[in-house]
């Protein structure tokens, strides 16, 4: 503890120091934040919008680690969106990441959590439902469906990052809105392979079989999106309770084997087996005071005893069966006038209930908004309260970063 | 050197608020009461003192006459994509379709297109002209960006831009109304009313509201304030706001 803060003082002397001397410059230069770019042709609408943001990374390294590569100037977003209408009727939308396709292309090997394209869909609203078909965000866990630029600290956490599931698919997905917007009800089909699909060459695995998900999600007084900052300061106390579910059965046929890596670091993405995932969460605002909370519970039955997750325990011990999950909780206030949000997580996740060890993470952040939370300093300090050294061993005790984040 | 970081973002929050310091009145006014109507995320509304009834746009590119409890009396059967604002004037409607950035011209008595009028704007989607009024102190239409950035453009008649104005006294306009030689801007994110000098729109008071998501703006024959709200499905009615006495 001692020597995280004898580093974090000189570091704070070192970086923090200039950087707070350049928002002090961006506070007096900046103007109103550039906007997307709308091209009109009669029914036609296409709307460019993006977003660049880029951070530099410390990590607290344990004693004796030697390895210093993760401190470094990191591009962590670099992302053009094209939004197109036809009419009342018809959406499509194309997003890419050149940050992810540039690291991509330059190691000669597809990261298969960022493949670089972050969607590609059509999608009609003719009807009480509304279709979508494509790659796209899932419906599923409010975290994971607000817009990265929106949210206050630099990653989500372990619970929504996508380490436990996935959180792009290819597939349908139906959804229609009741009680003026305040009820929203998903549903849809999809690969079950999630990112990866890209680097299994666009192929499902051996099983073919798909992912099932359903959400619901109700509001009040009004709709509320997912954002988790309040930026306006709402006069009236505004709540979101949603509930979803994933199902999936990939249990492969003899001789098979689930995609490398498509279980993610953990081997929980995707399973050679039955996944069934379960999910609540709930949003708070009032007069620029936010707060989330969310939970996940992943109920996973391996088809094979050697299947890692079951950590060499015997089929007595396990019954076939192993638990993981964990929930976030997360506060955040907006203070208007100082252009500022501070942000405080705490997430507590179990990545396997056979394998001793729990972890317990804080994240504290701090963001300027230069004119707003388009255009926003970020800093995130996170460390881990427990460390599961058994599922997740670290080499740092703590980590922070420090970054510049611009939504055109 | 420790006191750096908290120095500095002292100087940012003063940096920051001063310009919300400037010396303009303020006044805060609370709604007499409210109702639930039925039009779809009401996004502007405009009082017609021919008839005293109330026109209200949807979101959803619909344009509604109705009483003024809010009480359906006709709908437009002439749909368009993302109505946003609406003005009376003499026979005729004027009606902005934010996202094809169109203005429609609407008969009064039939509630149907005579008129469609191309109105270009690159910015966002969903923040382009979600206000339009009529400035009779100037003769010309007004139309409004939403954010990032508002700006204020007049149009003449045939709705040929003749000049624009940058506004930077709120983060968002949502709705405008010229109403006896005043120019008043409804701000949904800072939730106030904007009081502002019809030439040069230069803001002269304040007036907070407590409303969630106010989009629309009216005043009716005795100056009492009708306000819209979008995501609850309101219409909130307030006594007439001091700006008006004088």
């Amino acid at each position: 503890m001692t020597f995280n803060v004898f580093i974090f003082s000189n570091l704070y002397l070192l970086t923090m120091n200039k950087f707070i001397r350049i928002a002090l410059l961006l506070s007096l230069i900046a103007g109103p934040a550039s906007a997307q770019f709308t091209f009109t042709a009669g029914d036609n609408i296409l709307e460019i919008s993006g977003l660049v943001a880029g951070y530099y990374n410390y990590r607290f390294l344990k004693p004796g680690e030697t390895s210093y590569k993760k401190d470094r100037f990191n591009l962590r977003d670099m992302k053009l969106d094209f939004e197109g209408r036809k009419g009342n009727n018809w959406a499509y939308e194309l997003k890419v990441d050149f940050a992810d396709l540039a690291t991509n292309s330059a190691s000669g090997v597809v990261d298969p959590e960022n493949p670089g394209l972050e969607c590609a869909y059509i999608a009609y609203n003719g009807l009480p439902v509304k279709i979508e078909l494509g790659y796209d965000k899932l419906p599923y866990s409010q975290s994971s469906i607000a817009d990265i630029y929106s949210i206050p600290l630099w990653s989500r956490g372990l619970l929504t990052d996508g380490s436990l599931f996935s959180r792009r698919d290819m597939g349908l997905t139906l959804s229609s809105s009741l009680w003026k917007q305040r009820i929203n009800i998903y549903g849809g089909v999809y690969t079950g392979l999630g990112e990866n699909i890209f680097a299994n060459g666009g192929d499902n695995d051996d099983s073919g079989a798909p992912e099932y998900l359903g959400r619901i999600d109700v509001s009040y007084p009004s709709r509320f999106r997912y954002k988790e900052i309040d930026e306006v300061g709402v006069p009236v106390p505004m709540f979101r309770v949603g509930a979803n579910v994933r199902y999936a059965n990939k249990t492969q046929p003899v001789g098979s084997t689930i995609p490398a890596s498509a279980g993610g670091e953990f081997n929980l993405k995707t399973i050679a087996g039955e996944k069934w995932l379960y999910g609540f969460d709930a949003a708070f605002q009032f007069r620029n005071f936010s707060a989330q909370f969310e939970m996940q519970q992943l109920n996973l039955r391996p088809s094979q005893q050697t299947d890692p997750l079951f950590g060499g325990t015997p089929e007595s011990t396990n019954k076939k069966f192993v638990k993981a999950g964990g929930y976030s909780l997360q506060g955040n206030y907006c203070l208007k006038m100082a252009r500022s949000v501070l942000t405080v997580q705490y997430q507590s996740v179990n990545l396997d209930d056979l394998i001793y060890g729990n972890e317990e993470w804080l994240s504290l952040g701090y963001a300027f908004m230069v004119n707003s939370f388009k255009n926003v300093i970020k800093i995130q300090y996170y460390k881990p309260l427990t460390e599961d050294t058994k599922s997740d061993p670290l080499k740092y005790t703590a980590q922070l970063r420090i970054g510049w984040q611009y939504h055109f | 050197m420790r006191y750096i970081l908290p120095g500095s973002l002292i100087i940012l929050s003063l940096l920051s608020s001063s310009y919300a310091k400037k010396n303009i009145a303020s006044a805060k006014i609370k709604a007499n009461n409210h109702i639930s109507i039925k039009v779809p995320e009401p996004s502007d509304v405009a009082y017609d003192a021919e008839t005293g009834h109330l026109f209200i746009v949807s979101d959803n590119g619909l344009l509604f006459e109705c009483d003024i409890n809010g009480k359906v009396l006709r709908r437009s059967p002439d749909k368009g994509m993302d109505f946003e604002g609406v003005e009376v004037k003499g026979d005729y409607l004027y009606v902005s379709d934010e996202s094809p950035r169109r203005v429609y011209r609407y008969k009064k008595k039939t509630l149907r297109v005579e008129n469609t009028y191309s109105v270009p704007y690159w910015g966002p989607r969903n923040s382009g002209f979600e206000s339009i009024t009529y400035n009779e102190t100037k003769h010309c239409f007004i139309l409004i960006s939403e954010k990032n950035p508002v700006k204020i453009y007049e149009y003449n008649d045939d709705f040929q831009q003749v000049k624009e104005y940058s506004f930077n006294a709120a983060k968002d306009i949502s709705s405008a109304r010229w109403y006896k030689g005043q120019m008043y801007l409804l701000s949904d994110e800072d939730m106030c009313i904007l009081r502002c000098d019809p030439n040069t729109y230069e803001v002269r008071e304040k007036i907070k509201i407590n409303i969630l998501n106010p989009e629309g703006l009216a005043f009716d024959h005795d100056g009492n304030v009708v306000i819209s709200a979008d995501d609850l499905q309101r219409l909130y009615f307030f006594k007439s706001i001091p700006a008006n006495n004088e």
